[in-house]
Formats: structure tokens, sequence, C-alpha cells
């Protein structure tokens, strides 16, 4: 999303915008400077320092082992009024999103559809999510939109669904190939950023989603096959908020990062899911860095130019898309396999138990690395609000407003990034050991399990802060 | 004062300010051979509120575009275009040649103070 859509990807699909090429451009950039070298040392020194203070703390004074407890600091319900009318404005917004996308201005930035879709939303939600609280189970546009249905056909039917037997075996694995699909979308695909792609992407996850639903049943599909509602579920355990559903919608307070903690192992295919998620946020970063340019110039090496060669660039960027992760999987597998030799427990149960302390590094990085982008580009929603079809309307008077790209600074954004770094780091950490004091009983052993997690941990967040540090380019064979 | 006032508004008086003449800008001979910038210059670094002119050159009739700061200037062979602007805003920003194709020319660093 952030990197410029390509020449080639200009050439087949911007034809119709050509006076917007510029623009089209700037949705994808980032003008974020890279990390300066006292700041990369300072966060480095403090990862490395942290970690071993972590780990003296842990010898010393945990003498048992921490159960899981209810981390609750306060409970209460939300207002129906407040989630049906939410509800009624998610489905709307997706309506308004789609018409434009449609129907709307073709130019990336004369169109609300983009920036909502890609800044507002993928970027600015998922803030939210991993930060205050999980919404999207409330205000699920697809979920909101099926129940309605639901409800208006109550008269003739019971519901909409057959409520088949959703294959046990089948995990959330739906969800893992839909989140590769949506990163490729993301970061691969030519014509990301054309309104009307992004309105036809949004129309066949539609019919998708609600295929799934009629098919298994709304909640089993949620829970498994509406791939935003897994990955938002993932970085809502680290915010403060807990949204559960009873009948009612509830909401509890808690430390961040207690949703992280946990006793009972993910299923595989979550695992997998989760390795997923922070392999392709790491894959986001270092696909704009010298080091991958100099990879795709090596590549491309007697092959001419991307713009001559358009394909060999998406197959060697979606080579990448698929790499980063499993490689990251194999050594978190390793990691593992190394933890089950010294306990009595299995590859299956520890992986699943695990994934989740890696959790927090990822956010930390995912915002060092987007907020910048969420702050100067988000402002575009500002104009688009006016007009959200391009026609020249001024609904709010705000049409005019031009973006300011010194809201932040960059200096402010290195101190963001270092005290998200090494905080996130240390809550790692900090997971890792509680859920190692939980599974392991002895302390001495749960101390022991994590020498090998520590280190993945640590070689996981010099990797964010090395990207951070590295001045963004954008590959060129020329 | 007056280049003060009108280097505030940049983007809208970017003409009016490379026409005065600021005394202390910090000046860029930039010189465009076979789509590449001579000398091999991938990087200019500035410091924040600095007043910055780039003077452009070229071999061929070149459209160039400044991102972030949004300024355009299109070069033909034997003159020099100026992209002029006081660097009010950090970041990286990449000069980029369109008009066919999208290649970065150039980064514009703009450092905090």
């Amino acid at each position: 999303m952030k990197r410029a859509a390509t020449p080639f990807a200009a050439a087949l699909i911007a034809l119709p915008a050509l006076g917007d090429d510029a623009l089209a451009h700037a949705l994808a950039q980032r003008y974020d400077l890279p990390l300066p070298l006292g700041y990369f040392l300072a966060a480095s020194g403090a990862v490395v320092a942290m970690t071993f203070v972590i780990l003296a703390l842990f010898w010393r004074h945990s003498d048992e082992p921490i159960e899981a407890r209810d981390y609750t600091i306060l409970r209460g319900t939300v207002p129906d009024l407040v989630v049906t009318s939410s509800q009624l404005l998610a489905v709307l917004a997706m309506t308004l999103l789609v018409v434009a996308g449609l129907f709307g201005n073709p130019g990336t930035f004369k169109n609300i559809t983009p920036v909502a879709v890609w800044v507002i939303w993928w970027v600015g939600f998922g803030f939210v999510t991993a930060f205050i609280g999980n919404i999207w189970p409330l205000i699920n546009p697809w979920s909101s939109a099926f129940g309605f249905a639901e409800r208006l056909a109550r008269p003739w039917a019971s519901g909409l669904s057959f409520r088949a037997r959703y294959p046990r075996w089948l995990g959330v694995w739906p969800s893992c190939a839909l989140f590769l699909l949506f990163a490729w979308l993301e970061l691969v695909a030519p014509g990301r950023d054309v309104p009307r792609n992004i309105a036809i992407a949004i129309l066949t996850y539609s019919a998708f989603t609600w295929t799934g639903f009629v098919m298994f049943g709304r909640d089993t599909w949620l829970k498994n096959g509406e791939v935003f509602a897994v990955a938002f579920g993932l970085f809502g355990r680290f915010a403060p908020l807990d949204f559960t559903n009873d009948g009612r919608w509830r909401v509890s307070l808690r430390p961040f990062a207690a949703g992280l903690l946990t006793r009972t192992p993910l299923e595989p295919s979550m695992t997998a899911f989760s390795l997923l998620l922070l392999g392709t946020v790491t894959v986001d970063g270092f696909m704009e860095t010298p080091l991958w340019a100099a990879v795709v110039a090596w590549i491309f090496a007697g092959h001419g130019s991307i713009d001559a060669n358009p394909w060999l660039f998406m197959a060697v960027q979606t080579a990448l898309l698929i790499a980063g992760p499993l490689l990251l999987a194999g050594l978190y597998l390793v990691v593992i396999a190394l933890m089950v030799r010294i306990s009595r427990s299995n590859l299956a149960n520890l992986s699943g138990l695990f994934v989740l302390s890696l959790i927090p590094i990822a956010i930390a990085y995912h915002l060092s690395h987007y907020f910048s982008l969420f702050a100067v580009a988000g402002q575009f929603i500002i104009p688009l609000a006016s007009d959200p079809f391009g026609y020249g309307w001024d609904l709010f008077g705000t049409m005019l407003y031009r973006i300011d790209i010194g809201v932040v600074d960059a200096k402010s954004i290195w101190y963001l990034s270092v005290v998200a770094i090494v905080t996130g780091h240390i809550v790692a950490v900090w997971v890792g050991h509680v859920t190692a004091s939980a599974v392991f009983g002895d302390i001495r052993a749960a101390g022991r399990s994590q020498y090998p997690m520590l280190v993945l941990m640590v070689s996981y967040t010099m990797l964010s802060l090395w990207i951070l540090a590295q001045p963004i380019v954008e590959p060129n064979t020329k | 004062m007056a280049v003060m006032v009108a280097a505030t508004f940049i983007g809208s008086t970017n003409a009016c300010l490379a026409q005065s003449g600021v005394v202390d800008a910090r000046r860029f001979e930039l010189r465009i051979e076979n789509e590449r910038i001579a000398g091999n210059v991938k990087t200019v670094q500035v410091q924040r509120d600095e007043f910055v002119e780039l003077v452009w050159s070229a071999d061929r009739r070149t459209a160039l575009h400044l991102h972030g700061y949004d300024i355009e200037v299109t070069v033909n062979p034997g003159e020099t275009q100026i992209m002029a602007f006081r660097a009010r805003a950090t970041g990286r920003f990449p000069v980029e040649i369109h008009g066919g194709r999208y290649a970065v020319l150039l980064y514009i660093e703009v450092h905090p103070r």
C-alpha cells in the first residue's frame, strides 16, 4: 500500500486517471526518515539490557507458578442503542465506500474509498483495535447486515443459515488463505489504489463472507473464516478493553497485554495465522529497504528493467511475501522444538502457547512503521468527507483542506519508535515468562525454557529496529 | 520580511520565492543525463526550516515531481528550472520523473534540528 503503484500498474489501470498520477503515488508513499544511528543503538542496548533485567527478576521473585487469573479491573454493558446505531453506521459506511468506488471519481485522492479503506480502516482502526479495544465484533458490517437480514426474515424463517457442520480440521485455515491474499493485494497487487478495484474486492469478499454465514452459521464463520474478525481478534488481545457477547455486549477493562496470556494452546491453524500476521508485518517494511532493492536488482541482472518485466517483479515480491512468514514459522518451530526437549510437553501444545508472546513486538513495530503515514495520509479524509465521490461537492466546507505534511516531526516519530519497540519487547518477554511459569510449573525449568525464545524475541525486535533504521527506497533496476 | 511571508506559503508561491532570490538558501545544482543525476547524487540532505533551491537542468525534456511538498517543474534542454521551498516539514521526499516511467531520481531528506 505504501509504495507507489509500480510503473506497469500505472500503465495497466491508471489510464483513465492520468491527471492524478502524481497523487496516486502519494497515498502509496511514506516520507519517514530512517531512525538515526544513535536512536538505533540506544534502543538496541535497552532491548538487550531489559531482557536480562526481566530474566533476573523472574529468577528471584517468581517462586510459585503463575496460574491463569482474572485480570479484570472493571466491567460494564454496552447499551443496545449504541450497538445497533454503530452497526447501522458501519453498514452505511461500507455501502458508501462500495458506491463511491464503483461510481465516483477514478482518481485515488478524489475518491474517499482508497484512503478510507487503506489508511483510516486498515491502519487507523487497526491501532484502535490494538491500543483501545477490538470493537470489530460489535460493528462488523458483514455480520451486522446479516443480522439485520435475519431480523427482517424472522416472520418467515428462524434463521438464514443451513448451519452445516463446520469441519473441525479446517480451523482458521480459510482465514490464513484469505489473509495471505489480502496481504498480497495490499503489498504487491498492481492497482490497489484504484477506487473501483477496491470496491470490487469489497463486493467479492462480501459475497464470500455471506456465503460462509449461510452455510455454517454466522458465529462459526466469524470465528474461522472472516479473516478480519480473526486478525483484529488477535491484535485486540493486546488491548485494555475486551468485548464479549452473552446475548448483550459486555465490556471489561484489563491491563494491556493481559489478553495474550493463555493456558489453553491455540489451535495449530490459529498458530499458523498468528505467524502469518507477524511475518507479513515484517515483510511489509523489508520490501522498502535498500537491501531488498539490491536483491531485486541482482535477480533482475540480465532481465532488463522492472518496467520491461513487470511480471518477474511481481513474482519476486510474491515470493518474499510467502518466504518471510515461512522463515519466521520455521525459526519459531525450531525454538519450540528446543523447548520440547526440556519439558514433557509436545510441539503442538507449546507452539500454540507461546506464539502470542510475539504479538507485542509486531504491534510495536506496526505502530512505529505506520504512525506517520496515518497522521499524514489520514488527513485526506478531511477534504474527502466533503466530497466522497469526487464530484466537486462541499458537504462540510472542508473540500479545500490542504494536508499538512509537517503535522508530526521526525524526532517525535523516532522517540515514539524507540519507546514503542523497547516497551513491546519488554511486554513480549513478560508474556513469555508468565506463560512459561504457568506451563512448566517449576520456575527454573520455566526460565531455562525461555532462553531460545529470548534469542528469537531479541532477533525479531532487532530486525524491526533495523528496518526502521533503513532509508525507504523503491526497487529500481535501471 | 516579504520573503519570509512568501516563503511561509510554499506551494502556492514557489515561483515568487525563486525569483526573489533568498540570500541564505541551500542551493543544489542538479544535472539530469540519461534520466539519472550526473555525479551519481542519490540523496540531498538539508535541515528543517532551511530555504532550499534545487536548480535543475537536463539533456532532454523532463517532468519532475517533488513528492510531499508537491512541487512540479518541467525542464527543457538548455534551460534551468528551480524548485524553491522552505523545508518546514521533516521527512524523506522522493523526486520522480513523470511521463512514461516513474523512477525515483533523488531523495530530499529534511532532518529535524
